[in-house]
């Protein structure tokens, strides 16, 4: 395969979605209309949570995956592999892709994640602690890898291009565009499937919780992520997958396919302040990075008319993340800001999702910068524009 | 400066931790030894295993931290044996590389590769959580023990500000990570990048492959007729990566020239890779393609080489549908039967070792007894093989889920 022009912009034709408000774009737009997360409560039995913790998280499994996934296929895979696998055929089924052009076209698969399959992970462990090696599943430990869905998604669709699974907490899904992007611009696939994937078992959510990460228990029982709320206390654990069909935009117009949004520019970074637990407080050196990378795509803060933060109630993230803002875009105003999280809960994938939805939107912004600041260090952006 | 040299992608300091120890010094010696660093397993008790050995890191690099001692730095950051693999690894190519925390390294980025990053301690932390062990299970055991600890540790070493990404794609995401920092440099986001990976052996891997019966009960005997799996290894490997004009400007010296990498999935089975080894094959030709190499240009192969007899025989079918007839002749080496498999570190050792073949200009031997196979007929490199030649070294990578990964080096000057 040749190598794409440096100019070919990267599109958005296809979006596949599996959230706790439901599966497709029609259940994510109405969710963000909305404007009220759906929840559920945390199975109670395994007694990981503290007295009083925060019990409910934007939980995906009720989702009726049958359309995209048969009942027998889906027992061969953990949840976020079959989160995944949906939302990937969804995905390809909205950009009029066959699975021919997608075994062609050495498509790429980039997942990120930022638990993994911790189901499986924790089930395997319990056996070999409980039971002994000799009882470990074979099942559960293919599907224990972090690679596992992205695996299930290449097996699924055809998919013979790169598989990657990214591993960066809350970044995980914004890096995973920019990895899969890269994979199209550079003319090793014609087609990347980029997004992400994550399950919330309540092992992962009692521990957030121990942590005080969750937004607290309000007492009307419901806990409500607040971002940017000068009482925010926390935020709303979520799961799911989202899957985005990325291509040059020659290849859009060339195959007739619909453009949701163009990607203009993504920007990676890393803020050493950070421990690996929490956000840090080098929020000159991230903006110095977001500036240069703008730049390096003949873009500058005022080009942008919107954000679709990340910001997720959670304390630090939300005052580092409106600290970048307001350096970003000083002297002037920061534009309109969404803050998704506070309906889809904090998982990257429903983040991504939420933007695409929102700048694809009839009426949306032109441009709008999309942010993943993650606990650890890690930041990425990404600038997507309507086409 | 030439405008080549913008585009060109360098090697300019390696590091290592093995079950040789710690110290790519260490490791070459080990690998020229011919003698296995395989041992009966310390770091549990292996006795309910189907299986008791494995490459573990020697001590004290490799024994864990007692989970009640202090941190492990002055700011509440705990690391864990994943990490400090990491840590130490990244120390020594940074040295060779003659790099120093300051506005080179502050600038850079950080591409790393982990499967299990610290599973051993979440091992730990559930069972006291469950109270299936005694004591306490504090919470300044969690944040560390994500697949992003050893990458992230590493860049806060270094004080990192560019990119910092972790790739988890099993047994490829080491050579993953360093290809990613290929494409960030070869982009222009960055000058200078540390990639790398490193695994701890913790008893959810190595009961894991066993419940596959992966696992060899002797040290793995790769390409071998009656090689019966892999051994499991521990350690990191990571590798200084800058643009050639980058280096050129610090003045260092180059070890090897990073060619070209690529990446494909065989879409086949989670486990098991495609017979034909046609993803591999895909992988290695789109990498001599990009890198304008022929296939009679390669010198020699560092194959993923674990011993199962699924792969050994992928991976030859990949051989001989790139490299036809030549594909016998073409000495092939894996380095699994001296330090056992690294994971996710598997594809950044590999890659150290392969820059260190061409430094050297000598190929390591494949330790174990026994024929080859005569459905996978490689020449394995059996006794150390020297040649005043040696220009290009190829490492290949095969992974759960079908993924795999090719990264070509040419010798650096002299």
């Amino acid at each position: 395969m040749s190598r794409a022009s440096a100019s070919d912009a990267i599109v958005v034709t296809g979006l596949g979605s599996v959230l706790s408000a439901g599966a497709g774009r029609q259940a994510l737009s109405e969710a963000l209309q909305r404007g009220e997360p759906t929840v559920q409560p945390i199975e109670p039995v395994t007694g990981f949570h503290l007295p009083g913790a925060s019990r409910l998280a934007a939980l995906a499994n009720h989702v009726d995956l049958t359309p995209w996934l048969s009942r027998r296929a889906a027992r061969r895979m953990s949840q976020p592999s079959r989160y995944a696998v949906a939302a990937g055929r969804m995905a390809i089924e909205a950009a009029t892709l066959t699975p021919e052009e997608i075994a062609q076209g050495d498509t790429a698969v980039v997942l990120g994640t930022a638990f993994g399959t911790a189901r499986f992970a924790e089930a395997l462990i319990d056996d070999i602690l409980r039971r002994g090696p000799e009882s470990a599943s074979p099942f559960h430990f293919s599907e224990s890898v972090a690679n596992a869905p992205s695996a299930q998604v290449a097996i699924a669709l055809g998919a013979r291009g790169a598989n990657v699974a990214v591993t960066q907490r809350e970044a995980s899904a914004l890096l995973a565009v920019a990895a899969g992007a890269r994979e199209v611009r550079l003319g090793r696939s014609r087609w990347a499937l980029a997004g992400a994937t994550d399950e919330i078992n309540p092992l992962v959510h009692a521990v957030l919780g121990r942590f005080g990460a969750l937004a607290d228990p309000a007492p009307n029982g419901r806990e409500t992520a607040r971002p940017f709320a000068p009482d925010r206390s926390g935020f709303l654990a979520a799961e799911g997958s989202a899957i985005l069909v990325l291509e040059t935009e020659n290849s859009a117009l060339e195959r007739g396919a619909e453009k949701l949004v163009r990607l203009r520019c993504a920007v990676r970074a890393f803020d050493p302040t950070a421990p690996p637990h929490d956000w840090g407080f080098g929020h000159a050196e991230l903006v110095g990075r977001l500036r240069r990378g703008l730049e390096r795509a003949n873009l500058q803060p005022f080009d942008i008319d919107h954000v679709v933060s990340g910001a997720s109630g959670a304390r630090r993230g939300d005052q580092l993340e409106r600290e970048i803002l307001d350096a970003l875009f000083a002297p002037r105003q920061v534009p309109d800001i969404s803050t998704p999280k506070s309906i889809v809960g904090e998982f990257g994938g429903g983040a991504l999702a939420a933007a695409v939805e929102t700048v694809a939107a009839t009426g949306g912004p032109r441009r709008a910068l999309v942010s993943a600041l993650a606990a650890g260090g890690a930041a990425a952006w990404l600038v997507l524009e309507r086409p | 400066m030439t405008d080549s040299m913008r585009d060109r992608v360098v090697v300019t300091g390696i590091g290592s931790v093995t079950g040789y120890g710690a110290g790519t010094d260490a490791l070459w010696r080990g690998l020229l030894s011919g003698r296995p660093a395989i041992r009966p397993i310390a770091r549990f008790d292996p006795s309910s295993h189907r299986t008791q050995l494995a490459a573990e890191v020697p001590p004290p690099l490799g024994k864990p931290l007692d989970p009640r001692s202090a941190p492990s730095s002055g700011r509440r950051e705990r690391w864990t044996l994943c990490d400090r693999f990491a840590l130490a690894a990244a120390k020594e190519a940074c040295a060779q590389a003659r790099l120093e925390i300051g506005p080179a390294t502050r600038a850079a980025g950080v591409f790393f590769g982990s499967s299990t990053g610290g599973m051993l301690e979440s091992e730990w932390f559930y069972a006291r959580l469950t109270g299936l062990s005694g004591g306490r299970a504090p919470l300044s055991w969690v944040p560390a023990q994500q697949y992003n600890g050893p990458g992230d540790a590493v860049a806060r070493l270094l004080q990192a500000q560019g990119p910092v990404e972790t790739l988890s794609s099993a047994c490829t995401s080491g050579a993953l990570s360093v290809l990613e920092a290929y494409d960030a440099l070869r982009s222009g986001e960055l000058d200078l990048a540390l990639a790398g990976g490193s695994d701890s052996l913790c008893q959810l891997t190595h009961a894991g492959f066993n419940s596959l019966r992966a696992v060899d009960h002797d040290p793995s005997r790769p390409f071998r007729e009656d090689r019966a799996g892999l051994t499991l290894g521990e350690g990191a490997g990571v590798l200084v990566l800058e643009t050639a004009q980058h280096a050129a400007r610090r003045g260092v010296p180059v070890l090897a020239e990073l060619l070209a990498g690529a990446s494909t999935c065989d879409a086949h089975h989670m486990t098991a890779p495609a017979p034909d080894g046609g993803g591999a094959a895909r992988a290695i030709s789109q990498t001599l393609s990009e890198a304008a190499v022929e296939a009679g240009e390669v010198d020699f192969v560092s194959a993923h080489g674990t011993g199962t007899p699924l792969n050994d025989a992928a991976e030859w079918q990949a051989l001989a549908s790139v490299f036809g007839e030549r594909a016998g002749d073409l000495p092939v080496t894996s380095i699994k039967g001296s330090i056992g498999h690294l994971l996710g570190a598997a594809g950044s050792i590999e890659a150290v070792a392969t820059v260190r073949c061409l430094r050297e200009g000598k190929v390591h031997p494949t330790p174990g007894e026994g024929l080859v196979d005569p459905e996978a007929p490689v020449r394995l490199v059996r006794q150390p093989l020297e040649s005043r030649d040696l220009a290009v070294g190829l490492s290949i990578n095969l992974a759960f889920g079908g993924s795999n990964a090719a990264l070509l080096f040419r010798k650096g000057p002299a």
